[in-house]
C-alpha cells in the first residue's frame, strides 16, 4: 500500500512542512491518548493525592484501589455477563443472518423482502425503545439474560443481512451450480459451500456485532433492572453514581481502567481485523 | 436438474419451503421486535399512558404539547441541532484533514492509525465515565492545565456551568469519532491512483490544490457515507451525556434521546415518550433521505 500514498519522492520538497506535519499529528495523538493516560495515573493515587497532585505521577502507588473496586463492586458478575451475552448474540446473529442472506442472495432474491430487512438500518433503537420494552413484557423477556441476548441479536439483524447479501452476491455462482449438479440440496450447499467461503463477510459482521454488543449501554439499560443481569458498561454507571456520592475518585478511576482494558487489549491484539471489520461495514452502508 | 440463472430460473416448491425455513428465525425476531414496535409507537404516541393502566386515547395532544407548551422540548431540540451542526462541521473536516496529512507523510501511518482509531472502539458509557473524571473541576487536569499556562480565568465547572456544559458533553464525541472517520477517509485516499496526483503536480498543483481538487472530489462516496453516519449519530447520542451529567443542569446538556428517556422513565409519560421517539425516528429517517438526495443531485450533473 506504500506506493499508493502520496509521499514517494516528496514532490513538493518541503522539508519544514514535513516536520510540522509530524508535529501536528503527534500533538493530536497526544490529545487522543492523554485522557486515558491521565485516568490511569489517577487510578493509582490515594484519594487525598488526587486533589493535590492532579498532573504528576503518583507519589504512592496505590494498587489496592484495583482489588478493592473489583471485589466491592462485584465486577466479576458484570464481566461474565458481558462475555456470555456477546458470544451468544454473535453466534446467533452469524447463523440467522447467514441463512437469511443466502436466501436473499441466491435462492429467492425477492426485492421486497430485501427492502423489508434493510429499512431497519435507518431505525435507531432509541426510536422504538418504549414499545420494544412493552413487547418484551408481553413475552416475559424483561430483565432476563435471554432477553438481553435476543435484544443484541435483533438490533444487528438489518445491518448483518444487508452486508452479507452484498457479500454473497459476489461469490461465484459456479461453485453452487457444481454442488447442485453433484446432488446437494440447498441446505447441504449452504453448510458445505457457502458458509466456508463466506468467512470474510461473516468476520465483518461478527466483529461489528461483537463490538456493538460488548459496548452496548442503552439497550441493556432498557432491558435489565437487576444488577445480576447487567453488563460492564452498566457497572460504569453504578461506579459513577457511587463514586460521585462517596468521592472516592481513586477507586472510580481504577474501575474505569479495568472496564476499558478488555476492549483496548482486544483492539491492540486484533487491530487489523477490528479496524477492517468496523470500517468495511460502514463503507458498505 | 434445474438451471439457476441471475433472473431466477425455475423455482421449485422445495426452494420456497427452504426459503421460508431459512428466513424465519431472523424474520420472526425482526418483525416482532423492530417492525411491530414501530407501529405500536405510532399508536402509543396518541395516548396518555403510564405503563400500568390501559392507555387513554388523546389524539395529537402529546405532539401539540411538545411543540407549543414544553420549553424543555424546545431547549432539547436546540441542543440537538447545535450538536448536529457542530459534529458535522468539526468531525468531517478534521478527519479529512488528518487523513490527508497522514497520507502525505512518509512513515508511521500505522502508528497514527492505531492511536487515532482507538477511542472509537471504547464504549460510550466508559468514555462518559472517563470524561466525567477528566472534566472534574476540582481535580481534573483541564483546570489545572489552564492555570499552569496562565489562562486561569478560563477555569470553570465544566460539568455544571450552564453555558459550557453542552460543549463539554459534545467534546468526547468528537474525541471518539474523528479517528473513526479518519480511517474511512484515509482508506479512500489510499485508493487514489498515483498517476493522477503525479500529473497534477507536473501541471503545477500544490498540496492544497491536490486536496481540494483531487482528493476530496474523488472520494465523494466515502465522504457521503461519513456525513450520513455523522448526521444520524447525534440522534442516538445518549450514553456519554447520561454518564457525564445525566442531562446537565436541567436540560442544558440533554439531547433528544436523553429527553425521551427522561420523559418516559422518570416522568412516566410513556405516551409522550413515544411521541418524542417518533419525532426522533422521523428526524433520523428524514436526515438520511435528504442527505442521499443532496448527494444524488451532484451526480446527475456529471
Amino acid at each position: 500500500m506504500k506506493d499508493s500514498r502520496f509521499t514517494t519522492g516528496n514532490p513538493f520538497g518541503y522539508k519544514l512542512a514535513s516536520f510540522s506535519k509530524y508535529m501536528l499529528l503527534i500533538l493530536f495523538s497526544l490529545t487522543t491518548v492523554y485522557p486515558l493516560f491521565w485516568v490511569l495515573l489517577t487510578s493509582f493515587k490515594d484519594d487525598n493525592e488526587i486533589f493535590g497532585n492532579a498532573f504528576g505521577l503518583p507519589r504512592i502507588w496505590k494498587f489496592s484501589n484495583y482489588l478493592y473496586t473489583w471485589t466491592s463492586m462485584n465486577l466479576t458478575n458484570y464481566f461474565i455477563n458481558s462475555i456470555v451475552y456477546t458470544i451468544c448474540a454473535v453466534a446467533v446473529i452469524l447463523t440467522i443472518s447467514g441463512m437469511a442472506a443466502f436466501v436473499l442472495a441466491r435462492v429467492l432474491p425477492n426485492r421486497i423482502i430485501y427492502l423489508y430487512y434493510t429499512i431497519g438500518i435507518m431505525i435507531p433503537f432509541q426510536g422504538i425503545t418504549i414499545p420494544f420494552v412493552r413487547m418484551y413484557h408481553v413475552f416475559g423477556l424483561n430483565d432476563t439474560k435471554l432477553g438481553v441476548i435476543i435484544a443484541y441479536i435483533v438490533v444487528n439483524i438489518s445491518f448483518s443481512v444487508f452486508v452479507l447479501v452484498a457479500f454473497m452476491k459476489t461469490l461465484p455462482q459456479e461453485l453452487e451450480d457444481a454442488a447442485t449438479i453433484d446432488g446437494c440440496g440447498r441446505t447441504r450447499t449452504f453448510l458445505s459451500i457457502i458458509l466456508p467461503i463466506s468467512k470474510a463477510g461473516l468476520a465483518t459482521i461478527g466483529i461489528i456485532a461483537a463490538v456493538n454488543s460488548w459496548n452496548d449501554f442503552y439497550v441493556t439499560l432498557m432491558v435489565t433492572s437487576t444488577e445480576s443481569n447487567r453488563t460492564m458498561n452498566l457497572a460504569c454507571y453504578l461506579l459513577r453514581a457511587t463514586g460521585e456520592r462517596t468521592a472516592h475518585y481513586g477507586l472510580m478511576s481504577a474501575g474505569s481502567v479495568m472496564l476499558v482494558l478488555p476492549i483496548i487489549i482486544v483492539y491492540l491484539l486484533f487491530q487489523k481485523q477490528v479496524v477492517k471489520g468496523l470500517v468495511a461495514g460502514a463503507v458498505k452502508g | 436438474m434445474f438451471l439457476v440463472n441471475k433472473l431466477g430460473g425455475i423455482r421449485k416448491r422445495k426452494d420456497i419451503l427452504f426459503s421460508a425455513v431459512f428466513l424465519s428465525p431472523s424474520m420472526i425476531l425482526y418483525t416482532l421486535f423492530i417492525i411491530i414496535p414501530i407501529f405500536m409507537s405510532l399508536y402509543y404516541a396518541l395516548t396518555r399512558w403510564n405503563m400500568v393502566t390501559t392507555p387513554v386515547f388523546i389524539g395529537l395532544d402529546n405532539y401539540i404539547h411538545l411543540f407549543t407548551s414544553d420549553p424543555d422540548f424546545r431547549a432539547v431540540m436546540k441542543n440537538t441541532f447545535i450538536g448536529f451542526f457542530l459534529s458535522l462541521l468539526i468531525e468531517i473536516p478534521f478527519s479529512a484533514l488528518f487523513a490527508y496529512i497522514v497520507y502525505r507523510t512518509k512513515g508511521g501511518f500505522k502508528f497514527f492509525q492505531s492511536v487515532f482509531f482507538m477511542p472509537a472502539v471504547i464504549s460510550g458509557a466508559i468514555v462518559g465515565l472517563l470524561y466525567f473524571l477528566f472534566f472534574n473541576s476540582q481535580f481534573g487536569p483541564i483546570n489545572a492545565l489552564l492555570k499552569a499556562v496562565g489562562l486561569g480565568f478560563l477555569q470553570q465547572n465544566w460539568l455544571s456551568n450552564k453555558s459550557v456544559v453542552l460543549y463539554s458533553v459534545m467534546m468526547p464525541m468528537l474525541w471518539q469519532m474523528i479517528g473513526y472517520y479518519f480511517i474511512i477517509i484515509f482508506a479512500g485516499f489510499q485508493s487514489i491512483p498515483y498517476e493522477i496526483i503525479e500529473s497534477s503536480v507536473i501541471d503545477g498543483a500544490n498540496s492544497v490544490n491536490v486536496f481540494f481538487r483531487i482528493a476530496i472530489p474523488l472520494n465523494k462516496d466515502v465522504l457521503q457515507v461519513c456525513i450520513i453516519l455523522c448526521a444520524t449519530s447525534i440522534f442516538k447520542y445518549f450514553d456519554i451525556p447520561y454518564m457525564m451529567t445525566g442531562g446537565g443542569p436541567g436540560t442544558q446538556s440533554s439531547f433528544l434521546s436523553l429527553y425521551m428517556f427522561k420523559t418516559a422513565y422518570l416522568a412516566e409519560y410513556f405516551g409522550r415518550g413515544c411521541a418524542i421517539g417518533n419525532i426522533l425516528l422521523a428526524l433520523a429517517i428524514l436526515t438520511t433521505v435528504i442527505m442521499n438526495f443532496i448527494f444524488s443531485i451532484g451526480e446527475e450533473r456529471i
